[in-house]
This record gives structure tokens, sequence and C-alpha cells, in this order.
């Protein structure tokens, strides 16, 4: 092979590299300059900060607990967008049968509610006098919960109203994995009096564990971008921060306050940390 | 192929002039070729919302329009808590609306990111001082910054509280005679939550962050959020009493644990007793409650031993445009906003305060309205206790201000935050914040 039968194919991804390029490193790197400049973009002409504006945002009041929300999310987020999705998924291929078709539009039928109109419902389910959710916890013998104004039943809320919309997606990425499920090996399997259990556990989980890295990957990565939506509309990061993620205090830094230096510094350090959690999922599953 | 060569750049330069033509009439800005029609854009945060704030603009508007036939307004709606956003991105593409209505609240922000032009060089000389006298002097001096007018005060209202009264007739109350303390306050709400309703709830942690209200009950309380040397006040006795009293009245059960928007749904249904809020609120609840309860309203209440000191939320008209007609034509339409005829709509369509106080009496203006309908005048009658609203100064004034509302306001009212303890945390993070 040629030199020039080795660099012909580089041609052909110059379209697509230009459009990466221009639309997803140049910004980037155009916020990793911004990042060591004050700026508010319109009174102010920029400034040089140097690392300033990092020094800034890891002293933002909250920016700690922002933090440890975040990974908190996609900790507690997890059941809801991974394990029962799987688990509905099964039970549905399972069951096969004519309610197949129902039971995967009920289940996929949240994606579909915008995400503000969906936590604008939620907002007054969970409302504590004027919502459904006293009467069913009272026979539980649970008292009144505050669901929005409460820092652990707000942080609950933000989770599960996220999980709710996820759940979805989710179930059918899992379901289309049970599709690629070889008939003839599970028949194979039952010849060898394979039982239920043992068939989901030695066959089933296995064909579908590159679904489940995919699912998993997701939920790392976009946890908190699934969160932002719910907590800009139910509790704007409250009580008290108890609910704020990186991306909102993101989001309050640059429209907000415009504080375009802290906001740029923030951006590279959500990227920069986010990469890094990417890189080490991408090794640990190669 | 020598055809196809003079085609195809004559056909770019014909396009190209076609083009040409077109950007330079909509550069114009809507003029006509002889410069006589002018557009002019209008952000605000009642245009376009349903109800009584949306229709009142709109009917601003079109008198404006039939007073000014050359002069056509662009309006635009943005939600009282983002306008300030939207105006300053606007700014950044070098495009922000001639004339915008930013809340008091957002005040510092407006001084600190947007490139306002002060009316001083927007009105013709002389034209300011005539339009301003005939003001309350506190409402015309609202918006001065550095000796300047930066805004003109224009949707202006102070607290009030709204009573439902069924249901104190229910708990054996007189509306007639509502409670003029917070102490009575307390009362009330307990005889109204004994009965199955809401008690009260005071809109001090709204989504709009504005912190008139917490201003308003500090004040009263013989405080001030600054002090006569800029510094900061909140972690003070009067605060921490004012905002106990917040607190105490949901740890109580006395008020609910909910967000503004739910409180209001919660008054209009009648299953709330007394809402403190904004007196914008007027128009919208005498609308929504006809016919569902009886409507009455009250000053704010009082701290024991100290006058109420109320300060204003609301917004002014702030001017962005840098040409020069169009800022006269912002002029023309800031003045007829803040006329009598245009305080006339605004007070008796939506329910801000008339800030001209001889259009009260008059027949021609609003004599008749305060006539049928005197639930706006507790009100008016405050303006005279009024307490300029303070604006935390510099670049992160306003973060301070948030986090002030979000992290000590809202937990102390809605999530029982201990006042003392959390007032001196947030008081020291925000004075790192506004340190210059």
């Amino acid at each position: 092979m040629t030199a020039l039968t080795r660099a012909r194919p580089v041609a052909y991804l110059v379209p697509a590299l230009l459009a990466v390029g221009l639309t997803v490193y140049g910004p980037l790197l155009a916020v990793a300059v911004l990042s060591l400049f004050d700026f508010n973009l319109t009174t102010r002409p920029p400034e040089w900060t140097g690392l300033g504006n990092y020094r800034e945002i890891f002293a933002t009041p909250g920016a700690g607990q922002a933090f440890w929300n975040t990974v908190g999310y996609m900790v507690a987020i997890t059941p809801l967008s991974v394990l029962a999705p799987l688990t509905a998924a099964v039970v549905v291929w399972r069951l096969g049968g004519r309610l197949v078709a129902f039971y995967r539009t009920v289940f996929f039928l949240p994606v579909l509610v915008p995400p503000a109109v969906g936590a604008v419902m939620w907002e007054w389910i969970l409302n504590p006098v004027l919502g459904i959710t006293d009467e069913p916890l009272g026979l539980l013998g649970i008292g009144p919960v505050d669901w929005l104004t409460d820092r652990v039943p707000a942080f609950a809320a933000v989770t599960v109203v996220s999980g709710w919309k996820v759940f979805g997606l989710s179930f059918i990425l899992f379901t289309a994995g049970l599709t690629t499920i070889d008939a003839d090996v599970m028949d194979a399997a039952r010849l060898d009096r394979a039982g239920e259990w043992r068939l989901l556990r030695h066959i089933v989980l296995p064909l579908l564990r590159p679904m489940t890295t995919v699912v998993v990957f997701a939920t790392v990565v976009f946890a908190g971008p699934w969160t932002f939506g719910v907590i800009d509309v139910l509790t704007q990061g409250g009580p008290a921060g108890g609910t704020s993620n990186v991306y909102y205090l993101l989001y309050q830094q640059a429209f907000s306050f415009f504080s375009g230096g802290p906001a740029a510094a923030l951006s590279v350090l959500i990227t920069v940390g986010f990469g890094a959690v990417v890189a080490l999922q991408l090794r640990a599953t190669r | 192929m020598r055809s196809y060569r003079t085609t195809v750049p004559g056909t770019v330069l014909v396009v190209g002039l076609v083009v040409a033509a077109c950007g330079s009439d909509a550069g114009n800005d809507g003029s006509s070729a002889a410069g006589e029609q002018i557009t002019i854009a209008f952000e605000s945060y009642n245009y376009g919302t349903d109800g009584v704030g949306g229709e009142g603009t709109q009917q601003l508007i079109d008198a404006f329009e039939a007073e000014h036939p050359n002069i056509r307004i662009d309006p635009t709606g943005t939600p009282a808590g983002e306008i300030h956003s939207s105006v300053h991105a606007q700014a950044a593409a070098g495009d922000p609306p001639d004339v915008a209505q930013i809340g008091w609240s957002k005040f510092g922000f407006v001084q600190e990111n947007l490139p306002y032009v002060p009316f001083e060089q927007v009105a013709p000389a002389g034209e300011l001082q005539a339009h301003l006298d005939g003001m309350y002097p506190a409402a015309a001096e609202l918006g001065r910054h550095d000796g300047e007018l930066a805004g003109m005060a224009y949707s202006v209202s102070t607290p009030t509280m709204f009573v439902n009264a069924d249901l104190f007739a229910q708990a054996g109350l007189d509306a007639q005679s509502p409670p003029t303390t917070w102490a009575e306050v307390r009362d009330a709400a307990r005889a109204i939550v004994d009965t199955g309703a809401q008690g009260v709830y005071v809109d001090a942690a709204g989504e709009a962050k504005s912190d008139f209200l917490t201003q308003s009950l500090i004040n009263s309380n013989g405080g001030r959020l600054l002090g006569d040397d800029g510094s900061l006040q909140l972690d003070q006795s009067p605060a921490v009493g004012a905002l106990s009293m917040l607190g105490d009245l949901s740890v109580d059960g006395l008020q609910p644990p909910v967000g503004e928007a739910e409180a209001i749904a919660m008054f209009e249904a009648g299953r709330l007793g007394m809402l403190v809020s904004s007196t914008a609120l007027l128009g919208g609840l005498a609308a929504s409650t006809d016919g569902v309860f009886d409507l009455e309203t009250a000053g704010l209440p009082a701290f024991d031993g100290h006058d109420v000191a109320p300060t204003v939320s609301g917004a002014g008209l702030f001017v962005f445009s840098d040409d020069e007609a169009e800022q006269q034509a912002a002029w023309e339409f800031v003045q007829f906003l803040t006329s009598a005829r245009g305080f006339t709509i605004l007070a008796s369509e939506i329910g801000y305060l008339p800030l001209r106080p001889a259009l009260i009496d008059d027949p021609e203006y609003l004599g008749d309205f305060f006539a049928e309908d005197d639930r706006l005048l507790p009100t008016v009658e405050q303006l005279d206790s009024l307490r300029p609203y303070q604006v935390l100064p510099g670049e992160s004034g306003q973060q301070a201000l948030e986090l002030m509302q979000d992290q000590a306001v809202a937990p102390i009212m809605l999530s029982g935050a201990d006042p003392e303890p959390t007032l001196a945390t947030v008081a020291e993070q925000m004075r790192e914040l506004l340190e210059p």
C-alpha cells in the first residue's frame, strides 16, 4: 500500500473533522481560553485573571455540595435507569403474548412527555397540601412529607422524577438487546433442563452485557443533564443547595449571575472531570 | 463556458444587490425611506401573559400607538426572573431591546452588566424634570445611580396582604378589621387553620428571586439590609427577628411549606386565608376570585413596637437604544407609560401603584376607579412610609442576593432552618461575595 493510498481516506474525513472541529472542539478551546479571563460580555472588556476563575469557582458557596450531589444523582438514579428497566424488559419479554406492544408503549410513554411538562405535573403531585402523595403515605403510617422543601425528600423527588423520564428509554434499549438473543440458544439451554433463573443468569444477562454497558455508561455521563431540567422546575437547586448539581451551578453562574469567567472555568472542570470518568469506564469495559 | 462564467457572477451580483437592498431596509428597524416611521423593541414581563397583566400592557401599547402613529412597538414577553439575562444576552450580541421592563431586585445587575442609556441622555433638555414633577419623590428617585436616572419608575408595587373574607367569617374573624401586626396575623391564621383551611403565606421566597419582601420585613423590624456604611446587616437582630417570625409561621403549621405558584393557586381556590405578596397580584386575584370568595386587602402588617417600613417591588423602564431616533421614540414611549394616562391603565387594569398622587382623586383618571374599588388604597397609603430598595453592590451583588434568598430566606421560611446560625453563615458568604 503506497503512502498516497494510505492517505486517501483522510480526505473523506475532512468534512466530518471540520464540522466536529468547528462545532465542538473550537468552542471547547474558546471556553478554555475564556476561563482565564474575567468578562461579562457587555460592559467590561475581558481582563486576564489566570487561574483566578478556578479559585473562585472552588470558593463558590455550594460548589462542594453541587459536586457531591452530582455523584449522588449518578448512584441514586441507577436503580431507575438500569435495574428497574432491565427487570421490566426481561419480564415483558418472557411474558410474550398480545399485550407486549401495550406494555412497551406504557413504559416508553413518559419519555415522550416534554421534561418541563413532566416536572410541573410532578410539582403538583408532590404538593404537600394539594398533592396526592399524603393519603397513601398516611396508610403506611408515614406523616405528610414536604417533598420539595426538605433536603432529603427533595433529593429523592428529583431523582425519582428524573428516573421516571429515563426509565422508558432504558427499557426500550434493553428490549432491543433482548430481541438479539438467539432463540436457539435459549431452546438448547432448556433441553439441558435449565430453569428460568439459570437462563437469566447464564444466558440472558451475559448476552445483554453490551447493552447494559451502554445504559450504565449513559447513566454516569447523563445523570447530571437528566436531572438539570427537573431541578430547574421543581426546586431551583434548593432547599439551601440540597438538590443542586454542577450543571445547575454552571447555569446559575452563566445565566443568572453572568459570571462569564467562573462559568467557563466550571465548564472546563466538568469536561475534564467527565472525560476522566469516561476514560476510566472505557478502560474497565474494554 | 464563457457564458457560464459571466452568468454566475452576474447572478451573484444581482442577488447581492437584492439582499443588500433588503438588508438596508431591515437595518432601519422598520423606518420608512422618509424616516418618519420607526419601530422600537419593548421587552416586558407583563406582555403576553394570561390575564390582566398581559391585557393591560397590550392596552398601553395600543393607546400609545394610537397617539403616536409614527412609532410602532415591537413587544416581547419574558418572565420576570429571566428578563435581565435575556437583555444581557441580546446586548452581548449587540442588539438589546430599545426599552426593557426590569425588576428593581435586578437593579444591581443592570448597573454592573447592562449598557443602559441614562435618561439625561435620552430626554431632550428640560423634559425629564418636567416629566418627573408630580410623581412621588421617593418613586421618582428609585432608578437613580451615580447621580443619573438609569431607570424610570414604572410598574411599582409594595407588599400587601390579600384576605379571604369568607374564610375570615368562617373563623369568626372580621375581614373589615384585618390584622395589622404579625402577632395578630398569627392569631388570625391559627383561627383559620382550626377551620381546616391554610392560614397565611408570605411570598418572600418566590421564583423571581426578588428580596423586596425580605427587605420590607427587615425594615419593618427596625433594621436595614445594608447599614449606613454599606455593611451587610443580615445577621443582626432585626433581620434575625424578622426571618424568625417567617419561619415560625411554617414551624407552627400556620403557613404551608409550598412554593409561590402553589400558594397563589391555593389562595385562588379559597383554601388560604391570607396571602402577603405584591400589589401587582391585585388585578389578577380580583378577576380569578370573583365568584369564588370575597377578596379584601390590607397593608403590610407591622412588628410590635415598630412602624411598618416597606420597600418596593416591581420594575423600572430602562432604555438601551444607541440610535438617536430610536432614543427619541423610546423616550416618547417611556413618557407615555409613566404619564397620567399610563399610570391610570397600570393601576386600574393591572394593580400597580399610580405613582402620580394627583390621579387618585381626579375623576378624569382614577377617581371613579377608587370610588368603586378601594382595594388598592392600603398600599397607596403605604407609599408615605416607603423605604428605598437597597441594591447589593458590586459584580457579585446578584449572586449575593440569590444566595440570601436561596440559602437563607427559603430554608428558614419553608424548611425549618434555624434562623440565627443560617443567617450568620449566609451573611459571611455574602460578605465575601460583596468584597470590592
